[in-house]
């Protein structure tokens, strides 16, 4: 191990490239924290982590099957598509709200380990990818329900999972930082994010008279909703929000990692 | 190789969240802690000098004794060691297996079992699963909690936590092993036990440092020994120096 003095912010890429390159390398300690996580959030209860899986469902039948009323729809129009706007929601909101917790929730780690910074950005994304993974369930079960059966197209889902978690990760990165520094950004972040979520067609559908609007079309957080839903309701991705979320990833890892090179060594002094 | 070279360390800490004025009345008054140092800017953090400009460098077979008043910079120094710490000045090289006992609890869950703890301190501390399964069972004896490694640690006594933190904490072996004052935990029994451990653990180390405020101790582990002051390092001298490097006034 050889740690020097910041020389120039150049040279400083390479210790924030080694940064990366060892959270990669411990990814089995980063799984086995997240899955501790989980463990530890749901101790002592019957249904363990299957309770995720069931507050989900809850919420998805209350708002499918209501809002369909309210709404005047067919509770089969309605349904499904709550049910993947929530899946997709929860896995968004949840990597993001964590993600400004990530470095807090390492403090003492960090604090006395050579540990990369990136690992703890990891262990939260893979926290909230086993979160997902119990409302793959739920998924199935309304897929089983109304009939929806599988198509070829339906694997665009997995490069949309996969585009989503590389800009999910960035901003998990970013938000971290700041709000180890600035002890007031998680919550102005969860309190910001509630206000996206009723903003963006999660549970409710545009209108026709909505298209181009810039909450609809330039909506990074429906873009995110909506390929990971419409390759399962519909078997087919929007290639435009594959593009601007691919876009959006290029730019905000930039943004993250030149950011990330000025605060590196700082991180530590916050917590 | 194993060695360790330290050259021109300089930490600063800043201190946020502190009134700047308020702390400044005392700066004059303040006989420990590192040194705190003015900046050009009066709405900058305050900045602690945890460490300024220490070098030295330690081949294998020795064992240095760091001592010094509180906040003099000791623990910051092991840190530096451990890699928690980016340097604000100067280099730090560490070639060797790193072990740092500085904090019994680190990784500790205790609303998670003994054994689930023997696991998350493994792996924290750099083990793979394959070598913490490997060596669960021997922490699992020397521990003597038996059953009770299957329940959660919040059901423990304190003297039981300690026992389990201890030994899974000393299970790594390290070529370099750093340590936050002597460790000794639990009953007489036990405390003999852990002290047995301890040695042979330091004695299989390459390089030893530890800080310690008890001489005799250092005398007895240590055949070097440096004082730090306001973060500001002696020389490193052979143990037999010691009481002068104590009796030397602060520099």
């Amino acid at each position: 191990m050889r740690l020097s003095a910041r020389k120039s912010y150049l040279s400083e890429l390479s210790e924030t490239a080694r940064d990366f390159a060892g959270a990669t390398f411990k990814f089995s300690l980063a799984r086995n924290l997240a899955v501790q996580d989980i463990r530890t959030r749901y101790r002592g209860s019957v249904l363990g982590p299957w309770w995720i899986t069931l507050t989900m469902g809850a919420l998805v039948l209350g708002i499918g099957v209501n809002y369909a009323a309210l709404f005047h729809m067919e509770v089969k129009d309605l349904l499904p598509y709550v049910a993947l706007g929530l899946v997709a929601w929860a896995y968004v909101n949840g990597t993001i709200s964590e993600g400004g917790e990530a470095f807090f929730a390492g403090g003492a780690i960090i604090r006395q380990s050579s540990l990369p910074l990136p690992l703890f950005i990891l262990r939260c994304v893979i926290r909230n990818v086993i979160n997902l993974a119990h409302h793959i369930v739920i998924v199935l079960a309304v897929m089983i329900w109304f009939r929806i059966v599988p198509t070829v197209g339906m694997l665009w889902v997995i490069p949309g999972l996969i585009v989503v978690t590389i800009n999910l990760a960035w901003i998990s990165l970013v938000l971290a930082t700041i709000s180890a520094r600035f002890r007031d950004v998680p919550q102005i972040v969860a309190a910001v994010l509630q206000f996206i979520f009723f903003l963006t067609p999660v549970f409710w559908k545009p209108t026709p008279e909505m298209a181009g609007s810039i909450f609809i079309d330039r909506n990074p957080f429906y873009a995110m909703v909506e390929v990971i839903r419409s390759p399962v309701l519909a078997g087919a991705v929007s290639p435009k929000a594959m593009a601007y979320l691919t876009l959006l990833a290029v730019i905000g890892w930039s943004v993250a990692i030149l950011s990330y090179n000025l605060t590196r060594r700082r991180v530590v002094h916050y917590l | 190789m194993v060695n360790i070279d330290v050259s021109g360390l300089s930490i600063y800490f800043p201190v946020i969240g502190a009134d700047t004025q308020s702390l400044k009345r005392y700066v004059k008054q303040v006989a420990i802690g590192g040194g705190l140092a003015r900046r050009r800017e009066q709405s900058q953090h305050p900045l602690i000098v945890a460490l300024m400009d220490v070098t030295f460098s330690l081949k294998p077979g020795d064992r240095l004794g760091l001592i010094g008043s509180n906040g003099s910079g000791k623990t910051t120094l092991l840190r530096c060691l451990a890699g928690a710490y980016s340097p604000d000045k100067g280099v730090i090289e560490v070639n060797g297996r790193i072990a740092s006992l500085l904090d019994l609890s680190l990784g500790i869950d205790p609303s998670a079992t003994g054994l689930e703890n023997i696991r998350l301190r493994g792996l924290v501390s750099g083990l793979s699963v394959r070598e913490i399964e490997a060596k669960t069972e021997e922490i699992a004896e020397f521990s003597g909690l038996g059953p009770f490694l299957a329940m959660p640690m919040k059901a423990y006594s304190s003297g039981m936590q300690a026992r389990l933190a201890f030994a899974t904490a000393t299970s790594v072996e390290a070529d370099v092993l750093l340590m936050d004052e002597w460790i000794a935990v639990g009953d007489a029994n036990f405390r003999a036990q852990a002290h047995d451990r301890l040695t042979g653990l330091v004695e299989r180390a390459n390089i030893l440092v530890i800080a310690s405020h008890d001489p005799n101790l250092v005398r007895s582990l240590c055949n070097k020994v440096m004082r730090l002051d306001h973060g500001v390092a002696s020389e490193v001298v052979p143990i037999s120096e010691m009481d002068a490097l104590m009796a030397a006034p602060a520099s």
